[in-house]
């Protein structure tokens, strides 16, 4: 099971956040609101995502809600296990 | 001597950057470095250039192209082939022209297409730095690119299998400023580790990088690895731990994945 630390993790790596990504909290918007969340970054994250955690995403499943939010994102990842 | 040039590839002048050494003086092993695609060749420049200045210390001359449609070569993105580049690549060698073995080092698709030139040259050492181990997986990714541009931009979503299908009916995308045709599409869904065991080298290398220490190869290295080891190909593996440079926002040194590559070059 991914748990929501994993997925914060990940992020926080795939964006060079450093100290900031303890700040990230399961409401934490992401699309729009950090700034070095850009299509790269989805890209980025996406593939992270599926080598670390051995899932598989199919493209078409990925909406603007699915990267919203840190808990969406979590719970995107939780379907896919 | 460090040197910069342009050669004659495939389809047009390519630039070369590296260093090569006088004729005359002492044999020196050659080594080709490939670099990724796309804008992971950008964000890669400073590592493979620190790569190239390590393995030209340890007694190497080495060239690296620019591969046509990138880079300072000519071309245009849109009208490269998996041939044209192939083509580079081989002139890079002959320019090379080794008489005391060839290692081939590749960075990501890189790795793919320096896998892919084994068949047609006599290779010591191949050298895959977090290899793409199928092509489809960088298709996947410029893709995806284009489709995450989507979920920010509102406007219409397009899907995956729409882009597929446009590709498969022969349109060319425009991703991320890069223009993707459908030929280059395939060419590389072609290309697939599993399919390209080097078995006439002496040695493979083999190194990925992890954020996290301690962590094991990826389960779709593991498994290409699993299979070439059952042909008795001879492989070094190890995972370094580093942020993956060719993929993070700032561009980013990586001294361990230089460092491992010339401890298991050395051993």
């Amino acid at each position: 099971m991914a748990t929501f630390e994993q997925v914060r993790q990940i992020v926080g790596d795939v964006l060079q956040l450093g100290d900031r990504t303890a700040t990230l909290e399961p409401d934490t918007a992401l699309l729009g609101n950090i700034p070095e969340f850009d299509s790269m970054a989805v890209v980025s994250v996406i593939t992270a995502l599926e080598d670390q955690l051995g899932i598989f995403v199919e493209d078409d499943d990925i909406t603007g809600e699915t990267f919203e939010t840190l808990a969406n994102l979590t719970a995107f990842v939780q379907t896919k296990i | 001597m460090r040197v910069a040039f342009f050669l004659q590839g495939g389809a047009g002048r390519i630039f070369c950057t590296g260093s090569l050494h006088d004729p005359g003086g002492a044999q020196r092993r050659s080594a080709l470095i490939i670099p990724p695609f796309a804008e992971e060749m950008n964000k890669s420049r400073h590592v493979l250039a620190a790569l190239s200045k390590s393995l030209e210390a340890a007694g190497h001359d080495v060239l690296m192209p620019d591969l046509y449609g990138t880079g300072d070569s000519e071309g245009d993105f849109g009208d490269i082939t998996l041939d044209i580049w192939r083509a580079d690549i081989d002139a890079t060698v002959a320019r090379l022209n080794p008489q005391q073995g060839l290692d081939l080092v590749g960075l990501r698709t890189g790795a793919l297409l320096a896998a892919d030139a084994v068949s047609r040259h006599k290779v010591g050492s191949l050298t895959l730095l977090h290899p793409v181990v199928d092509g489809r997986q960088q298709l996947v990714q410029m893709l995806r690119l284009r489709l995450a541009s989507g979920l920010m931009g509102g406007g219409e979503k397009e899907t995956a299998s729409q882009l597929r299908q446009r590709l498969a009916e022969g349109v060319e995308l425009e991703i991320a400023g890069y223009r993707l045709s459908a030929q280059l599409a395939g060419d590389l869904e072609s290309l697939a580790l599993a399919r390209l065991p080097p078995t006439d080298v002496e040695r493979v290398i083999w190194i990925e990088l992890s954020p996290q220490a301690e962590r094991p190869l990826m389960p779709a290295s593991q498994r290409v690895i699993d299979a070439w080891v059952s042909e008795d190909i001879a492989i070094s593996s190890a995972v370094v731990t580093g942020d993956q440079f060719w993929a993070t926002q700032e561009i980013t040194q990586c001294p361990a994945i230089v460092a491992e590559a010339m401890k298991l070059f050395a051993d």
